[in-house]
């Protein structure tokens, strides 16, 4: 039988070279569980989370973990039969319109798929009616839109406008992210929450996700 | 007052604040407006940095309608038509949107880094500057370099011209050249060489070479100003509101083992020599600074103005004590507030921060025009002005 707790620990410890023998020695195991395996990376991540909350960690860090996580996941993927992730359900992600800036929220959907969701990330510079057409197809209920600029909260608030005019504003929980975000642009974006690390996003994301 | 008066009025205003003992005769207003000037002086992102007439007009129109005692800016932070003659590709300006920005960008491979570690000098002109300015070539016309050098003597030339023009209406140069700014290694490789992903990763994957790369960039960048300190005679240089600066930015990624290992050695090793030296720094800091603040505690008052964004800035005061603190007026009351609501910002930041040790300043670099209401902004520059201490 394979124990998977050196993988999530090695993740955890954003040991990189720990974290890759792990994966060659379970990946060369012919009992290889990959669903198992992903698990236990998506626990490593969380640990990363914890440690970033407790301050012992900070963005670089987990800038690092997107990384790492993304090579574990390219190596297990072979090794994948079906679908990963998405147990809590999709979320629409993106930097909004007139903001080109990623590494936040590449962050933060490398902190929520660990977490569960099924990420749809539109990218960069997204305008309001592309968001509205993504939530209409996808069926999503959640909404993250990360900007790092200021002009970026004028975007969030027409988004939530956008959101308004296409009827779907009372289905969908909206969180808003990002260096100039506070609780009163959340009051005037008119979103359902505002966040400035990830760890937190995925915390209120999380329990959106479990009322639903 | 002469403008000489008004001038030696105002540096005396920040220097009373930043010494923490001795009342300033009124709180001292620092302008961190940057971009946001061009638009409120009804000017295109791209005119301004791009003709220098218009560049005036807007920086000195801006202490007209305003009158800051100080200015972080005075349109010298986008030499765009320097920069352009290369082949300038990483800026975005987008007068349509009022767009302008950076992206993040990476002109070292992490193989390189036993290169750059070897001889900086050479590395940046050989392979950092090739890839940044894409017309810089080995095989380039040599009047295109000619060119550069004449748009960046312009360029300076005018810089020049409107600080003497603002120094005529009375407001003082923010930091001393003779001391001068400060960019330490780390802060070259976190927003010019590697980019905030790259070294990132390269702080995990590979600690050693940073630290070997900071020391390398540090003793072409870093290390002359503190030898310069060195030899500098003492005391503060009274023209200048602050005697140095040091904007300290890639912080905001480090965990505390890394603040350890690649940033704390050599801004310390300047901190130490302005004390020594009885001189004054400005430290101006993006994102949130609060966890540092043991790093700080063993310093006499007097000698540090620490910039803050966005921490809330009386905790700041109570982290930081030995410090003088600058900022507290938000952009989000600026921007959305109403004017009575900024004035009262203001008698509150006194009350709770002043008289001594505090400088009035917004809570980030003011670029975009939802950044501020003008009428807010008027409004706190006319009650900073006639409010006594």
């Amino acid at each position: 039988m394979i124990h998977y707790e050196n993988l999530k620990l090695a993740l955890g410890d954003l040991d990189e070279e720990a974290v890759m023998a792990e994966l060659d020695r379970i990946t060369a195991d012919p009992e290889l569980d990959a669903q198992a395996a992903v698990a236990a990376c998506q626990e490593g991540l969380t640990i990363v989370g914890e440690r970033f909350e407790s301050g012992e960690y900070f963005v670089g860090d987990l800038i690092f973990s997107g990384d790492l996580m993304s090579d574990a996941f390219a190596k297990l993927k072979p090794f994948m039969s079906g679908d990963v992730g998405g147990r809590l359900g999709k979320l629409v992600l993106c930097t909004v319109k007139d903001d080109l800036h990623d590494i936040g929220k590449n962050i933060v959907r490398c902190m929520l798929e660990a977490a569960g969701f099924e990420v749809l990330d539109l990218g960069i510079d997204v305008a309001p009616e592309t968001i509205v057409d993504a939530l209409k197809e996808s069926g999503a209920k959640i909404l993250g839109l990360s900007g790092v600029l200021t002009l970026a909260i004028e975007s969030m608030r027409k988004t939530v406008e956008a959101l308004k005019a296409a009827g779907i504003r009372d289905e969908i929980k909206v969180i808003i992210g990002g260096a100039p975000v506070t609780a009163e642009y959340c009051a005037l974006v008119g979103a359902d929450a505002w966040s400035v690390n990830a760890a937190e996003t995925v915390s209120v994301c999380r329990g959106w996700a479990e009322q639903l | 007052m002469t403008a000489q008066e008004m001038k030696d009025y105002r540096v005396g205003l920040f220097r009373d604040a930043v010494s923490m003992t001795r009342k300033p005769d009124r709180l001292p207003h620092l302008s961190n407006f940057w971009t946001w000037q061009i638009l409120d002086m009804g000017y295109k992102f791209s005119e301004a940095t791009h003709d220098y007439d218009v560049m005036e007009k807007v920086m000195l129109g801006f202490h007209e309608r305003y009158g800051f005692d100080g200015y972080q800016e005075t349109g010298i932070r986008n030499p765009q038509r320097v920069t352009e003659t290369l082949g300038d590709s990483i800026y975005v300006i987008d007068d349509e949107k009022e767009l302008f920005c950076l992206q993040d960008h990476s002109y070292l491979e992490t193989s390189e880094y036993d290169e750059l570690i070897a001889n900086p000098t050479k590395f940046i002109w050989e392979k950092v500057l090739p890839r940044k300015f894409y017309r810089f070539r080995p095989d380039m016309d040599p009047q295109l370099m000619v060119q550069c050098v004449k748009e960046n003597q312009l360029f300076w030339t005018k810089a020049f011209e409107r600080n003497s023009k603002l120094e005529a209406m009375g407001v003082p140069g923010l930091i001393s050249p003779k001391n001068g700014f400060a960019s330490l290694g780390i802060e070259y490789l976190f927003s010019g060489l590697r980019g905030i992903k790259g070294i990132s990763v390269d702080m995990r994957r590979s600690p050693e070479k940073v630290r070997a790369a900071c020391d390398a960039l540090d003793s072409i960048s870093a290390e002359p100003v503190v030898q310069n300190l060195i030899r500098d005679v003492p005391g503060p240089d009274m023209g200048y509101c602050f005697d140095m600066l040091v904007a300290v930015l890639a912080h905001t990624i480090l965990n505390m083992k890394q603040w350890e290992m690649f940033y704390w050695p050599p801004l310390k090793r300047i901190i130490d020599e302005v004390v020594a030296k009885n001189k004054t720094i400005q430290l101006f800091v993006e994102g949130s600074f609060l966890r540092f603040a043991d790093y700080f505690k063993d310093y006499p008052k007097g000698h540090i103005g620490l910039q803050v964004e966005s921490d809330d800035i009386l905790e700041v005061r109570r982290a930081f004590p030995n410090c003088c603190v600058i900022g507290g007026m938000t952009s989000q009351l600026l921007g959305q507030g109403t004017r009575e609501q900024c004035v009262d910002r203001v008698k509150f930041l006194v009350d709770e921060l002043g008289p001594q040790g505090f400088i009035l300043g917004q809570d980030k670099m003011m670029s975009y025009r939802m950044d501020a209401n003008p009428a807010n902004v008027l409004a706190v520059c006319d009650y900073v002005r006639e409010m006594k201490l």
